[in-house]
C-alpha cells in the first residue's frame, strides 16, 4: 500500500509537471507566424458577423499623441447556425434573398474625453418590436449621452439595418476593414518578430509580438498626413484565434500612476470575435425608449 | 396539521418567554440566537462580493470584466497562496492573544467590517478601463493583499464566536440549526434575484456596472447585518477543566503520514483537479450562450433545491449503505453524469437536467466528505492513541506542491482554447463550444481519476465501528488509571459487553461467499417458462443479493471482531512485552542516571541489525511443505519482519528521547526535574475577571502555567511515554477484574437511568408549568368576552379529547375481545387511579419500570400540543 501510494503520487507529480512545462505552446518560425498572420486577416476580412472593441488610453507621454481615452464597441449581429453536424463550424443563417437573418448592429462610441462634455454615442439598428402588439418594424435609434447624464439627444428613424450597413456612415467609420487598415498596409518587411516569444503557437491560438519600422511610421504619416497608431511603439502584439484576428495591442513603455515604476502602458488595444452578445433593441412606440438602454 | 399547528404554537410561545432571558439551564436568550443567525445572512451577502475578488479564472471580474489572462490569474492565486500562510500565523497569534471586556472575537467583527466593505467596494470602482494590463495585476494584487489580511480577522471570528457562546454542547448545536435555517435565506434570495437584477444591465456579468450596481450594494447591506453579531451577541469564555499539552506539530504529522487512509483520503482530492473543469460552463452557458438572466436565476434556485432534497435524505443513504459505498455510488454516477453532460452542453434543457442530477450527488458528496474525514481522523486516534484534529490541516502541506501545479492545469487548457484576455470570444460557438467539450472530458478524465483511490479506502462501517469500540476500551483503561480504579458504571457495561460480543462473533464461521454467489448465479440463469416461474426467478435473485449482503455484512463483523480482541490482548504480544520491558528500564532510571547517558545508547540501538525480508521469506520457502503451509508461513513471516522492524525503530526512537531528556534536562532543570503541579493552572482558571488588569494578570497566570506544563512534557517526553505504557499494562491485565463489575455496573446503569427520566419528566413538568403560568398571564389580560370565547374553545376540545379517549377505549375493548372472547368488557373511568371496585394500585419502586414513565412523558407531551 505504502508503495502503491508513493508510486500514484509521484506518477502523478511527474504527469503534471510534464503536461504543464510542455503543455500546448510551440515557438514557430517568422515565415510560419506570416503566413498565419497573412491568413488570418484574409478570413477576418471575410467575417460577416464580428464584435468589435477598440480602446484609446494615451497617457500623453508620447508628444504625438495628446492624452486621451477613447472606446468604441461594435457589434454587428445576425441569426446563425451550425454547418453539418457537431462540426463546430458555425455560419450566418441567410433568408431567399441571400441576407442575414435578423441583421441588427449596435454601436457605442465615447465623444470627448475627461469633462462635463465628454459624452457618449449609442446606435441602435434593426428589427424593433412593438411595445403594443404592434407589427415589428425597422427602425435606426440615435443618442447622444452627456456621461455626466445631464443632456441627452436622440432620435428613431425608418431604416433597416443593412441599409445602414451599407451607408458611407457605417463603411467609413465602423466597419470592420476599417480597424484593420493599418495591418492591411504594413508589408512583412516591416515587421521585425521579438527574438524571445516573437511567434507562439498554443493550441488554437497564434501569438505573435513584432517592432514596426520606422519606415513605415515615416510612410504612413507621408501618406495619411497623421501618426500612426503604432507610432512610439515598444512592440505590438497580435493574437490570432481560430484563423481569424482576436486581439491587436500596441505596448509602449510607461510609467505606473505618479511613480517611477516602469511598466508597459497599452495605449492602444483592439479587441474582435465572430460573433458577438444579442443587441437587445428599444421598442419604437415607446415613448422613453432612451431609457431602455443603460450602460 | 393540527398538530403541525399545535407545536408551532409551543415553539412561538417558548421563544417569546425567552427572546430576551435565557431558558433554565441555558445561557444563550433567542433574541441572541437570532442576532447571531441574521449576522450570518449578512456574511453570506457579502460573500458574493469577495467571490468576485477571488483569484480564480472562472472569476467573471477578474477574467472577463478586467480581462487577466487565466494563467496570470493562476500564478496571483499561488502568491496569495504563500502569502496567506504567513498572514494566517500572524493572525492566530494576534487573536489568541486578545483580550477585551467583548471578548475575543467580538471587536474583530465590530471594527474589520468596515475597512474590508471599503477595499472590497472600492476595488470594483477603479478605473481598470483605464489601467495598462501591468497596472490592472497591481491593482489586484494590492487589493488581493489587503483583503486577505484583513477580512479573515472579519470572517473567520464570525464562525469562532459560536464556540464561546455557550458552554452547552446541545445549545450550540440548536444556535448552529438556527443558523444555518436563517443563513440559507441567502443563496435562496442571491441565486434568484441578482441574475434577475443582472439582466437589467447589458453585458450582465461582463458589464462592471453590474458590481458596482447590483453586487456592491447587496454586500453593503449585508455588513450592516453583521453587526448583529457584534452587538447582540455575548462570549462566554468555555476553559477546559485540565490543561492537556499540545501535541507536537512535527511528531503529529509524521504519525499522520503513516496513516493509509490519510493518504488515500488526499489522493482522492488531488485527483480532483480536472473533475471540476465543467464547473465554469453553468455559468458561461447563461452569460454568453443563452444570455438569459432570468432563466438562470430559476435554474439556480432549482439546483439549491437539489441541495435540500439531499440534505433531508443523506442520514437515512448513511445509515442503509455506509459511508463508503455512499462515496463510491457518488462518484461512479459523477463519472456517468459528467459524460451526459459533455454530449448535451449544446442543449441546455438536457444540460441543465444532468446538472442538477449531479448537484443532487454532490451534496452527498458534502456529508460523506467530512464523514470520511471523521472516519480517517478516529484511525489516525486508534493509530497513535492520540487525537490530532488540529495537526491534520499542517499534515496537508505535503500536498501542496501538487495543489499548486495541479491547479495550473485548467487555466492552461483555457489560453489554449482561445481564452485570454478577451472572455468575450466565448460569445463565439466556434470558440465556446471546442473548449466546452474540451472541458468535459477532462472532467470525464478527473471523474475517473478521482474515483480511484476510493477502492483502496477499505474502512467499512463496519471496521470503522470496530475502530471505535477500541477508542471506547481505551478511554475505560485511561479512566481505570486517571481515576485509580474508578470507572463510570456506563463505560463498564459497554465495553464488557462489546468485548463478550466480539468473543461471540470470533467463535461463529464465516459465511461461504462462494457458495452465496453461486446462488446468485443459479438464480440468474434459471429462466422461466411462464410469467409465474419468471416471477419466482426474480424473487429468488433479490433473496439471493439480500442474502449476500447480510452474508458480508457478518463476514465483516466477524472478519473484524479480532481488532477488538487484539487490543485487548495486546500486551500478550511479542512487540508490547518488548516495550514494557524496556518502559520499565526507562522509569527505573533516576534523574542523575538520566544524565549520565553517553550516545553510546544511540549507536547501541542503530547497531541491532536491521531484518532482511528477502532472506527471511528465502528461508520460509526452504522450509515450507505445500503451497497453503507456505502462504501461512508467509503471512508468519511478514508478521514477524514488520515486528522486528517496529522494534528496531522504537528502541532507536527510545534511545534518542532519552538522550534530548538528558540535554534539555541540562539546559532548563539543572537542579532537577521539577513535576508540575496541577494546583497552578487550576488557580490560574479561578482567578477574577472584572476589569483589564485583572484579565491580564489571568491570562498570563494561564500563559505561565500553560508553558510550564509544556516544557515539562517535552523534556521528559520519553520518561512520561514510559510510565504511561506500564500503567496501561496494569489496567489491560486487570480487565477480567473489571468484567466482574459488570452485574453491579448493569444495577447502576439502570438506576441512572431511571433517575434521568424521572429528572427529564421533573423538567417537562417545570416547563410545562412555566408554559401554563405564562398561558395564564396572558389569559388574565385578555378582555372577559374574550375569556369567554377561550373558556369555550378549551371546553370544546377538551369534550373532543374525552370523547376520542372513549372511542380508542371501546378500540382497545374490541381488541381484547377479538384476542380473547371470554373477558368482559370493562367501563374504565378517564380517571385511572382509583375506583370504587379497583384496588389501590402500589407505587412499583423495583424493577424500575421505565414504560410507565416514558409514557407519562408522552401524555404531558401530548398535553402541551393540545393546549391553546
Amino acid at each position: 500500500m505504502k508503495k502503491l501510494t508513493v508510486a500514484s503520487v509521484l506518477l502523478i507529480i511527474t504527469v503534471i509537471i510534464t503536461v504543464n512545462l510542455t503543455s500546448c505552446s510551440v515557438v514557430i518560425s517568422t515565415e510560419e507566424g506570416l503566413q498565419a498572420f497573412d491568413e488570418a486577416l484574409k478570413n477576418s476580412l471575410n467575417a460577416e458577423l464580428y464584435y468589435i472593441k477598440e480602446k484609446i488610453n494615451d497617457d500623453g507621454t508620447d508628444l504625438d499623441y495628446p492624452k486621451k481615452f477613447a472606446e468604441i464597441f461594435v457589434n454587428v449581429y445576425g441569426e446563425y447556425k451550425e454547418v453539418g453536424n457537431d462540426t463546430d463550424i458555425y455560419a450566418p443563417t441567410k433568408d431567399e434573398n441571400g441576407k442575414i437573418k435578423d441583421f441588427t448592429i449596435f454601436i457605442k462610441e465615447t465623444l470627448g474625453e475627461g469633462s462635463d462634455n465628454a459624452m457618449q454615442k449609442r446606435v441602435h439598428v434593426g428589427k424593433s418590436n412593438s411595445s403594443k402588439k404592434g407589427e415589428t418594424l425597422d427602425y435606426i435609434f440615435r443618442e447622444i449621452i452627456k456621461t455626466s447624464g445631464k443632456d441627452m439627444d436622440y432620435s428613431l428613424d425608418p431604416m433597416s439595418a443593412y441599409d445602414y450597413f451599407e451607408s458611407s456612415e457605417f463603411q467609413e467609420n465602423y466597419a470592420l476593414s476599417n480597424f484593420f487598415t493599418e495591418l492591411l498596409r504594413i508589408k512583412h518587411s516591416d515587421m521585425f518578430f521579438l527574438e524571445k516569444n516573437g511567434a507562439i503557437k498554443n493550441g488554437v491560438g497564434v501569438a505573435l509580438k513584432f517592432k514596426i519600422s520606422d519606415s513605415y511610421l515615416t510612410e504612413y504619416r507621408q501618406e495619411f498626413g497623421k501618426v500612426s497608431r503604432f507610432s512610439g511603439s515598444k512592440y505590438i502584439s497580435v493574437e490570432i484565434i481560430n484563423e481569424k484576428i482576436s486581439q491587436i495591442i500596441v505596448f509602449r513603455d510607461s510609467k505606473l500612476s505618479n511613480t517611477d515604476v516602469n511598466i508597459e502602458a497599452e495605449p492602444y488595444s483592439l479587441s474582435i470575435t465572430y460573433l458577438g452578445p444579442i443587441i437587445n433593441m428599444p421598442k419604437y412606440d415607446k415613448s422613453d425608449w432612451y431609457n431602455d438602454s443603460l450602460a | 396539521m393540527n398538530f403541525i399547528f399545535q407545536k408551532i404554537s409551543n415553539v412561538a410561545t417558548d421563544v417569546r418567554a425567552h427572546w430576551r432571558r435565557p431558558a433554565p439551564k441555558n445561557h444563550i436568550p433567542y433574541r441572541e440566537m437570532a442576532n447571531y443567525s441574521i449576522a450570518g445572512l449578512g456574511y453570506n451577502f457579502i460573500g458574493l462580493l469577495t467571490t468576485y475578488l477571488g483569484l480564480a479564472a472562472t472569476n467573471t471580474f477578474i477574467g472577463s470584466v478586467i480581462g487577466i489572462r487565466p494563467v496570470d490569474i493562476y500564478y496571483m492565486n499561488i502568491a496569495m497562496s504563500i502569502v496567506s500562510s504567513v498572514f494566517s500565523l500572524i493572525r492566530g497569534t494576534i487573536v489568541d492573544n486578545t483580550k477585551t471586556r467583548w471578548g475575543k472575537f467580538r471587536p474583530y467583527i465590530l471594527f474589520f467590517g468596515l475597512p474590508v466593505m471599503v477595499i472590497d467596494i472600492l476595488f470594483v470602482f477603479l478605473p481598470f478601463d483605464r489601467y495598462s494590463y501591468t497596472e490592472k495585476i497591481f491593482y489586484i494584487l494590492l487589493v488581493s493583499v489587503g483583503h486577505g489580511f484583513l477580512a479573515p480577522f472579519f470572517t473567520d471570528t464570525y464562525g469562532d464566536l459560536k464556540s464561546v457562546m455557550s458552554p452547552n454542547t446541545e445549545e450550540r448545536t440548536i444556535l448552529i440549526t438556527v443558523q444555518t435555517m436563517i443563513m440559507s435565506f441567502a443563496p435562496t434570495l442571491t441565486n434568484f434575484f441578482i441574475p434577475l437584477l443582472m439582466s437589467k444591465i447589458p453585458g450582465n456579468y461582463t458589464n462592471i456596472y453590474a458590481y458596482r450596481w447590483i453586487i456592491a450594494p447587496v454586500a453593503g447591506v449585508g455588513f450592516f447585518f453583521t453587526l448583529f453579531a457584534a452587538f447582540g451577541t455575548k462570549e462566554r469564555t468555555v476553559l477546559p477543566k485540565q490543561y492537556k499539552p499540545k501535541v507536537r506539530l512535527i511528531k503529529g504529522i509524521v504519525q499522520i503520514y503513516k496513516n493509509k487512509y490519510f493518504w488515500v483520503r488526499n489522493l482522492h482530492g488531488w485527483l480532483g483537479f480536472l473533475e471540476g473543469a465543467f464547473g465554469a460552463l453553468f455559468g458561461w452557458i447563461f452569460i454568453y450562450y443563452l444570455q438569459d438572466m432570468v432563466m438562470m436565476g430559476v435554474v439556480q434556485t432549482i439546483n439549491g433545491v437539489a441541495g435540500g432534497i439531499c440534505i433531508l435524505i443523506t442520514p437515512w443513504v448513511l445509515r442503509k449503505i455506509g459511508n463508503r459505498r455512499m462515496l463510491l455510488m457518488v462518484n461512479v454516477l459523477n463519472v456517468l453524469f459528467v459524460s451526459l453532460m459533455s454530449l448535451t452542453f449544446k442543449l441546455p434543457a438536457l444540460y441543465f437536467t444532468f446538472n442538477w442530477l449531479n448537484t443532487f450527488l454532490q451534496m452527498f458528496y458534502m456529508v460523506g466528505d467530512p464523514v470520511m474525514h471523521c472516519e480517517v481522523k478516529d484511525y489516525q486516534q486508534y493509530l497513535s492513541g492520540e487525537r490530532l484534529d488540529f495537526v491534520f490541516g499542517s499534515a496537508l502541506i505535503i500536498g501542496t506542491p501538487i495543489g499548486i501545479f495541479s491547479g495550473m492545469v485548467i487555466p492552461r487548457v483555457y489560453e489554449s482554447m482561445g481564452l485570454t484576455t478577451n472572455y468575450d470570444v466565448l460569445y463565439d460557438p466556434a470558440v465556446r463550444n471546442a473548449m466546452f467539450r474540451v472541458l468535459c472530458y477532462l472532467s470525464i478524465i478527473g471523474s475517473i481519476l478521482n474515483l480511484l483511490p476510493l477502492f483502496f479506502y477499505d474502512l467499512t462501517a463496519i471496521k470503522h465501528r470496530n475502530i471505535i469500540k477500541v477508542l471506547k476500551l481505551r478511554a475505560l483503561f485511561d479512566d481505570y488509571i486517571s481515576e485509580d480504579g474508578v470507572i463510570p458504571a456506563d463505560v463498564i457495561k459497554h465495553n464488557v459487553e462489546q468485548i463478550n460480543e466480539a468473543n461471540l462473533l470470533t467463535s461463529l464461521e464465516k459465511p461461504n461467499l462462494k457458495e452465496i454467489r453461486s446462488n446468485i448465479l443459479r438464480s440468474v440463469k434459471a429462466k422461466g417458462s411462464n410469467s409465474t416461474e419468471k416471477k419466482q426467478r426474480w424473487k429468488a435473485i433479490i433473496h439471493a443479493y439480500s442474502d449476500l449482503t447480510k452474508a458480508k455484512d457478518l463476514y465483516d463483523e466477524i472478519d473484524t471482531a479480532n481488532i477488538v480482541l487484539n487490543e485487548l490482548n495486546k500486551f500478550s504480544t511479542k512487540e508490547f512485552i518488548v516495550k514494557a520491558e524496556l518502559a520499565t528500564e526507562t522509569v527505573s532510571l533516576t534523574f542523575d542516571d538520566v544524565l549520565k547517558l553517553n550516545d553510546d545508547l544511540l549507536i547501541e540501538a542503530k547497531n541491532i541489525t536491521r531484518p532482511n525480508r528477502k532472506e527471511l521469506i528465502n528461508q520460509a520457502k526452504k522450509i515450507h511443505f505445500n503451497e497453503s503451509n507456505l502462504k501461512e508461513i508467509l503471512k508468519e513471516v511478514e508478521k514477524k519482519y514488520k515486528e522486528d522492524v517496529m522494534l528496531r525503530r522504537f528502541k532507536i526512537n527510545r534511545a534518542r528521547g532519552l538522550l534530548k531528556m538528558r540535554d534539555l534536562s541540562i539546559k532548563y532543570y539543572p537542579d532537577g526535574l521539577v513535576v508540575p503541579d496541577p494546583q497552578v493552572y487550576k488557580s490560574a482558571q479561578e482567578m477574577p475577571a472584572t476589569n483589564n488588569k485583572e484579565r491580564k494578570l489571568k491570562f498570563n497566570a494561564l500563559k505561565a502555567a500553560e508553558k510550564t506544563i509544556n516544557l515539562y512534557h517535552r523534556v521528559a517526553e520519553v520518561y512520561i511515554d514510559a510510565q504511561r505504557l506500564l500503567n496501561l499494562k496494569r489496567a489491560y491485565l486487570s480487565y477480567s477484574e473489571i468484567a466482574t463489575r459488570y452485574d453491579v455496573a448493569c444495577l447502576e446503569v439502570a438506576e441512572n437511568e431511571r433517575i434521568r427520566v424521572e429528572k427529564e419528566l421533573e423538567a417537562k413538568l417545570e416547563k410545562k408549568a412555566e408554559l401554563d403560568r405564562i398561558r395564564a398571564e396572558k389569559f388574565a389580560q385578555l378582555s372577559p368576552k374574550r375569556q369567554e370565547s377561550v373558556l369555550a374553545k378549551r371546553a370544546k376540545r377538551a369534550e373532543k379529547e374525552r370523547l376520542k379517549a372513549l372511542e380508542k377505549q371501546k378500540r382497545l375493548d374490541e381488541q381484547d375481545k377479538k384476542d380473547d372472547p371470554h373477558k368482559e368488557e370493562t367501563d374504565l373511568p378517564l380517571d385511572n387511579s382509583i375506583d370504587d371496585n379497583a384496588n389501590i394500585i402500589e407505587p412499583v419502586t423495583l424493577p424500575v419500570d421505565l414504560e410507565s414513565t416514558e409514557s407519562n412523558i408522552k401524555e404531558i407531551e401530548e398535553s402541551n400540543e393540545e393546549e391553546d
